[in-house]
């Protein structure tokens, strides 16, 4: 069991690095960087399925109950959560690699940057409150997407916006347009990580956010 | 069954133990005892070796009687009335029967095993007594297997044929509460799983109580699981609570394989 949260840790370190390499290719526009974190995106996908077999034959074998049942559910899916986030990272750096060579998407770049941040802090929050089993860390890190949801809303609004008045840059907006959805999805992966390690740690499940 | 304001039924209560102390001699073996047992469930009793779950189980149709020097104190009620007060002990046990951990048919043909109990308690008609014979066969899945084989000897027939013999041999006297003292431990997995199959039908007209060592059995059948503990029910609940989200950690520990 000890094994199964060690590996949902290291998964979880690798999703955060992924992120935060991701945020530094988006905000000072390095291509390079960015290419490297779709390269490495293989390696997380790979670590979902390491982690679900382990757990389904942990579960074959040995039938557990309680307090190791609930381990083990919880790991599948947030292994799951951090293979999705993981494709976010890809997706934030995709849209690193599309845009280069268009300066003119730098003011809407800029005002991106701070929602990724807030996605980023939040999955460093989250990992600590899997790493410390701390439920009221865990429902902290939850609350925090409101901010993402409002912020999506608002940058929504300008991206639309600027989309009717520029319409010669429709395709890049567009590229924004689901990047910010991405990050708004991130920050409910996050919550719902959240919620398995409540489900893990009291054995009630919680709707957190609702 | 009765309904609550909702609709909701809720199960009645066919067996309720209070503040129950049993001694065999000096040693107390179950230590302040309380239990309800719903009807038309089936009710687990875990716990490791030595816990008081068997000398539970035996207190609920007074086989403790037949043992020498055990002293009981606290209430046991069946339907209401106190078992100790209100009942004949050979009717009580008519109407709570049991089946052991190894099956003991009586050394005589499988059909005079069945009417045993009932001719024991007055049944002369053979044709009364062949339907029961049926019923109670039918009622223990073994009917099919063994209607062109009832006059044969009993121990001549497989263990997981023997131990649906023995509760066939239960359900003849009609009985409301089957209690089972680790019916499975002895049989194969098939035969196992033929007994849980059986257990999970008898539930819809029998109360059952069952002692079992297996931790997946009691997941599977049972409604509600009781912990003991060194003569203790450490902890009593809906078998999806203790087995997803036992309150005591003691309790976790046992039904993980941590001790026991």
């Amino acid at each position: 069991m000890q094994d199964i949260h060690n590996e949902i840790l290291r998964m979880g370190t690798m999703v955060e690095e992924a992120l935060e390499n991701a945020l530094k290719a988006f905000s000072e526009k390095e291509v390079v960087r960015a290419e490297h974190v779709i390269a490495e995106d293989q390696n997380i996908n790979e670590m979902q399925l390491l982690i679900e077999d382990r757990c389904t034959m942990i579960m074959a074998t040995e039938q557990p109950v309680a307090g190791d049942l609930r381990k083990l559910i919880t790991a599948i899916k947030i292994a799951s959560s951090l293979e999705r986030m993981g494709d976010h990272a890809v997706h934030l750096s995709q849209t690193t690699v599309r845009l280069q060579g268009n300066p003119q998407m730098d003011p809407l770049r800029k005002m991106i940057v701070p929602m990724a941040v807030v996605g980023v802090e939040m999955v460093k929050g989250m990992l600590t409150a899997l790493a410390d089993h701390d439920v009221e860390k865990a429902r902290q890190v939850a609350e925090r997407d409101e901010l993402l949801d409002d912020t999506h809303m608002k940058l929504f609004e300008t991206l639309v916006n600027y989309q009717k008045e520029n319409p010669q840059h429709a395709l890049q907006t567009t590229d924004l347009l689901f990047l910010i959805r991405f990050l708004e999805r991130l920050g409910d992966h996050v919550t719902h990580i959240c919620q398995w390690i409540l489900l893990r740690e009291t054995g009630i499940h919680t709707e957190l956010n609702k | 069954m009765e309904q609550n304001n909702m609709g909701q039924k809720s199960a009645a209560l066919k067996i309720k133990v209070e503040n129950l102390d049993l001694y065999y001699g000096d040693f107390q073996a179950l230590k302040a005892v309380d239990m309800d047992i719903e009807e038309n469930k089936v009710t687990a009793l875990i716990g490791p070796s030595g816990c008081g779950k068997s000398t539970f189980i035996r207190t609920l149709n007074r086989m403790n009687d037949l043992i020498d020097g055990v002293k009981i104190s606290g209430n046991i009620t069946y339907d209401g009335t106190d078992i100790y007060g209100g009942y004949d002990v050979i009717e009580l046990r008519k109407k709570i029967g049991m089946v052991f951990q190894k099956p003991n048919p009586f050394p005589m043909s499988v059909y005079d095993n069945v009417a045993y109990g009932p001719k024991t308690h007055g049944i002369k008609s053979k044709a009364r007594l062949d339907e029961i014979v049926e019923e109670s066969l039918r009622g223990a899945a073994l009917w099919d297997e063994i209607k062109d084989r009832l006059h044969k000897p009993a121990l001549g027939i497989s263990g997981g044929q023997q131990q649906r013999l023995c509760i066939a041999r239960v359900l003849a006297v009609e009985p409301d509460v089957v209690l089972m003292d680790e019916p499975t431990s002895a049989l194969d997995p098939i035969s196992t799983s033929r007994i849980e199959d059986l257990i999970d039908e008898l539930k819809k007209d029998y109360t059952i109580v069952i002692v079992t060592h297996n931790m997946q059995q009691a997941g599977r059948i049972s409604d509600s699981t009781s912990f003991f503990f060194e003569g203790a029910v450490i902890e009593t609940g809906s078998t999806e609570d203790i087995f997803f989200n036992p309150k005591n950690k003691q309790t976790e520990d046992y039904i993980s394989g941590r001790f026991g």
